[in-house]
């Protein structure tokens, strides 16, 4: 680490990896020095399961809008593995139309010709020794022909049941083996396992032949604009802060709705269901930002430090019947359009037990949160598309209104949107103009779009580049996952042995138990 | 400004809200009432420049549901009117078949 460092101690946004050979860095830059963006050294994207939608809708897209913003280096190249009878050109035409079709930024030709002479494709299956030592020879000719430096970033878009071929590949054809000069990282995607056992064992897998810090795992929530804006908003502020605790916030509600079905993922959702498949990871990573103290310094240590602290402090329903509620959706109208039931679509046997909706209803063991309940939804075909985080605070302790005034006054909220329409809702009473006394529910809105005219970068976009860059605060440790698994595990077992998913017609906001639910602890969702 | 959307669904026109409303600064963001109106077409323009009147008193947002031809396939279309025509936003959502049955179904984003 350089001298620089003892000038900058908790410098944001800027963190040397702490335990990795970082790449020489550049003495004319301050790390300080907000005005250049952050740059990509020199390095190699391996992907695998290029054939794949998330390659195709996100991820190549995202690599282009990072090279049309100017965040990857002139000799960036891209290599693509499948099983495929493709030559370069080919996959450079479908990496061409997935650009064209879904980057977020206009189309220059100047930046595909660019990025495209470093396109490149390597034909084989994950059990064909000679592609990955075409794969290798690839790479080592771009390290030649373009000033790659050896660095390589292997990005896995594949089932997790290939992990280990892959993984044994590479380290078998000596890819995963920097040798000193060059870094090696690779990238994995949800679901992490579906249990504690088979986390461990993924782990196991990816740990033999990569060191932890080079593995990063993308939880895609994690790269949202919003969701990093959560830490800013507690941590950089003076006026929420004080408020953040039991003294003040009665519950916690955490959502994820979608309006859309399974669509065509069938054969990875039966089976998996709503809890493991965005609850797990996603909705108790938002529960660990909402709940966590605050961090030494906002680098990845800390961050990962105060996320598992609060993490292990998850407590469970003690009547986990009573704390939970799970449903199928089932045939119904939702947003306009007949939609089929979840045990009618393609691919789903008529007697799954799989849920599409999950609630739960949580507890943090700290000083801070006890007898604060966090209550967590995820759904699918619920009347919208939404996912956010409401802070519903207590009410005042003693109005000097009378009853009649304040009949129409709720209890004061704060809601993070993440997704759609990011920002910030605060909610509080506020009297109706006129002559008479009136008190009732207005709101306050903060709204990214309107504050902001830059538009936020892509989850992917940012994540990727935080890949190459070599910076890990936003990608969930192996201890984080795991803790995931410890909480929602019990539940699951307890669902399979006693439980059957309760119907819920598609478009309305979830199973009745799932009200009962709140209605048990004299509280209510927030409307859908 | 009138957005006009045509076989759409509750989603898109949720989208087409947001995007309005934040080409114009906000302004409905904060509106406290929804005024729904049930109503056929031969009715709607009077209830809903009655409404729009109202609502010049009572900041609200207008939902106006028309039912319309319930033989014919299902089919929403949404027209979306912010800023001139009235004091918040007016959406007149019209419904064909035997989606005027489930009305609810559409109805609730919208409203939220």
């Amino acid at each position: 680490m350089t001298a620089d460092q003892g000038l900058a101690p908790a410098n944001p946004g800027v963190i040397a990896g702490t335990d990795e050979v970082s790449a020489p860095r550049n003495p004319l830059r301050d790390p300080r020095d907000r005005r250049i963006p952050r740059v990509a050294g020199p390095c190699v994207l391996v992907m695998f399961g290029v054939t794949g939608d998330l390659a195709r809708k996100k991820l190549m897209p995202a690599v282009y809008d990072l090279a049309n913003r100017g965040l990857l280096p002139p000799g960036f190249s891209f290599v693509g593995f499948a099983r495929r009878d493709w030559a370069d050109e080919d996959f450079a035409q479908v990496t061409y139309q997935a650009v064209k079709e879904y980057a977020r930024t206009p189309f220059r030709d100047a930046v595909w010709q660019q990025l495209s002479e470093g396109v490149r494709f390597v034909s084989g299956s994950f059990s064909d020794d000679a592609a990955f030592d075409r794969l290798a020879a690839t790479v080592r000719q771009l390290d030649d022909e373009r000033g790659t430096g050896g660095n390589y970033a292997f990005y896995l878009s594949i089932p997790p049941g290939q992990f280990p071929a892959v993984v044994q590949q590479l380290k078998r054809s000596g890819l995963s083996d920097s040798g000193g000069d060059g870094w090696r990282r690779v990238v994995i995607e949800k679901p992490f396992g579906h249990d504690l056992a088979s986390a461990r064992e993924l782990n196991a897998t990816l740990d033999g032949v990569f060191p932890p810090h080079a593995v990063f795992r993308i939880d895609h929530y994690l790269g949202k604009e919003t969701v990093q804006n959560i830490l800013a908003l507690r941590f950089a502020n003076e006026m929420y802060e004080p408020i953040w605790n039991r003294g003040y916030v009665d519950h916690v509600q955490i959502t994820m709705a979608e309006d859309i079905g399974i669509g065509g993922r069938a054969g990875y959702y039966d089976g998996i269901g709503a809890a493991r498949d965005v609850i797990q990871n996603h909705l108790l990573q938002l529960l660990a930002l909402i709940a966590m103290e605050e961090p030494a310094a906002f680098d990845a240590d800390s961050l990962r430090m105060e996320k598992e602290k609060v993490l292990s402090a998850v407590r469970l329903p003690a009547d986990i019947t009573a704390g939970t509620s799970r449903g199928q959706y089932s045939a119904g109208w939702q947003g306009g359009r007949q939609v089929r039931g979840f045990l009618e679509e393609e691919g789903i046997p008529a007697d799954s037990r799989t849920e599409t909706y999950a609630a739960l209803r949580l507890g943090v063991d700290t000083r801070r949160w006890a007898g604060v309940p966090f209550y967590l939804r995820a759904g699918k075909r619920l009347p919208r598309r939404m996912t956010e985080i409401a802070l519903i605070f207590h009410r005042a302790p003693h109005l000097p209104f009378s009853a009649t005034d304040t009949e129409e006054l709720g209890q004061n909220a704060m809601v993070i949107r993440i997704q759609p329409d990011e920002g910030i809702t605060v909610r509080f009473g506020s009297k109706v103009p006129g002559t008479a006394m009136e008190v009732r529910d207005v709101n306050m809105d903060f709204a990214y779009g309107e504050s902001f005219t830059e538009s936020s970068p892509e989850a992917y976009e940012r994540l990727l580049l935080d890949v190459l860059i070599g910076d890990p605060p936003l990608f969930p440790r192996q201890a984080e996952v795991e803790l995931g698994w410890r909480i929602l595990d019990p539940i699951e077992e307890f669902w399979a042995s006693y439980t059957k998913p309760e119907q819920y017609p598609a478009g309305t906001a979830g199973p009745p138990s799932a009200d009962a639910m709140m209605a048990r602890d004299g509280r209510a969702w927030r409307r859908l | 400004m009138t957005i006009d959307l045509t076989d759409t669904t509750t989603g898109a026109i949720h989208e087409a809200l947001t995007q309005a409303r934040r080409r114009m600064g906000g302004p409905a963001s904060g509106t406290v009432l929804t005024l729904i109106i049930v109503t056929d077409e031969a009715a709607q323009y009077d209830a809903v420049r009655a409404a729009s009147q109202a609502g010049r008193e009572h900041p609200s947002r207008v939902l106006a549901v028309i039912t319309r031809k319930p033989k014919a396939e299902s089919r929403l279309d949404a027209e979306i009117r912010v800023g001139e025509t009235g004091p918040g936003e007016t959406i007149l959502l019209r419904m064909y078949g035997p989606l005027g049955q489930h009305a609810d179904s559409a109805r609730w984003p919208s409203a939220g």
